[in-house]
């Protein structure tokens, strides 16, 4: 492998390349979303309240026991799932489930962001880190729009991942039958 | 068709785990919220929906609170002009729980800051200045926001206050009484 100068390319960029090429995009997917499943559940778990708040903000129209549940049991399945993604255990249930996941934060957001509410998304509450969230750009990446645009690019990972395990599973079945 | 299978078995598993995880640990925190509400505010119902009965006037309810039984640990929803009365007869200060943003663009005279997105840093600063025998009446957007009431429960259940309330409607309540002052 040569660079376009004609010098050979050096050994370091080449194991780097070998070393991306290893990992895939499916590697790369699954750590930003398992990171990001992490911290998102630690915020919300660290304070259910604010996160509740967060919800009631949204003014979804769901029933108030509704929300409450999905408090107390989101953050959960979100680490469940951020922790497998890492581990690429059960990779094809996890990736269907995130993209479900990510689907609904879609929907949230975007109907927020639409009718110009000024909230906070309540995505990762980055104030349970002792992050103060009054700073312009905290403030701007929890705002909903920005939350929306986040929840596009996440949506389109965990679809790839979704594909990427469905493809798996189908040629393990044509390799049993 | 038994790969679909159990895909399916796997993540209802995950949901299960997941339920079971979140309700145990919620039972064992104490910042745990409830499933129902103990609290509720609905705009077509009466407009005190707290510990505060509708027949008791909200004077009777501090005199009680000031007595030597201990307060109330709910907090009470108050109508604008209850809480000008808060404010003569206690000098209650306002606390606006929305964003820092909204509380720029316009808030209640003589209200202070405390976004609940802000509540975990901000709450020790809070504390130091403003102790436990403090009057306090949060506010936020408006009736259906519900984020003052949560945060006045917060602090009546959790971090001791006991004289905590929350104003009815919110600033958009505010904005209506300056557009329309009661007839005297």
């Amino acid at each position: 492998m040569a660079t376009t100068t004609g010098e050979p390319t050096p050994s370091v960029v080449r194991r780097a390349e070998g070393s991306f090429a290893k990992i895939g995009w499916t590697t790369v997917f699954r750590w930003v979303l398992g990171v990001l499943f992490i911290t998102a559940a630690i915020s919300k778990v660290a304070n259910p309240t604010v996160f509740l708040g967060d919800l009631f903000a949204y003014r979804l129209p769901l029933p108030e026991v509704l929300l409450r549940a999905t408090v107390i049991v989101l953050p959960w399945l979100e680490l469940l799932c951020g922790l497998l993604l890492f581990a690429n255990l059960w990779s094809d249930a996890v990736s269907v489930i995130v993209l479900g996941l990510c689907l609904v934060f879609l929907v949230c957001t975007g109907q927020a962001w639409a009718r110009g509410l000024d909230i906070s998304c309540g995505c990762l509450n980055l104030s349970a880190f002792g992050i103060n969230a009054q700073s312009p750009l905290l403030s701007l990446l929890e705002s909903a729009r920005v939350a929306f645009l986040r929840n596009l690019l996440l949506t389109a990972c965990a679809g790839y991942l979704v594909r990427q395990a469905l493809d798996t599973a189908e040629q393990r079945a044509a390799k049993n039958s | 068709m038994q790969g679909y299978t159990q895909l399916a078995g796997r993540v209802i598993a995950l949901l299960v785990a997941a339920g079971v995880l979140g309700v145990l640990f919620n039972r064992a925190n104490p910042l745990g919220i409830p499933l129902q509400a103990s609290l509720h505010v609905d705009s077509s119902s009466t407009p005190v929906a707290t510990a505060r009965p509708v027949n008791q006037s909200v004077n009777d309810y501090h005199n009680e609170a000031t007595s030597e039984t201990p307060a109330s640990t709910n907090p009470v929803a108050l109508t604008w002009s209850e809480v000008r009365d808060w404010q003569v007869e206690h000098g209650a200060l306002l606390v606006d729980v929305r964003p820092a943003s909204a509380y720029r663009a316009g808030a209640i005279p003589g209200a202070i800051s405390l976004p609940y997105s802000d509540l975990v840093t901000d709450l020790s600063t809070f504390q130091q200045r403003h102790d436990v025998e403090s009057w306090l009446i949060f506010y936020c957007s408006d009736l259906e926001c519900g984020l003052s009431e949560l945060v006045a429960q917060e602090f009546a259940r959790d971090f001791g206050y006991r004289h905590i309330a929350y104003l009815l409607g919110g600033f958009t309540e505010w904005q209506r009484q300056q557009a329309n002052p009661p007839l005297p």
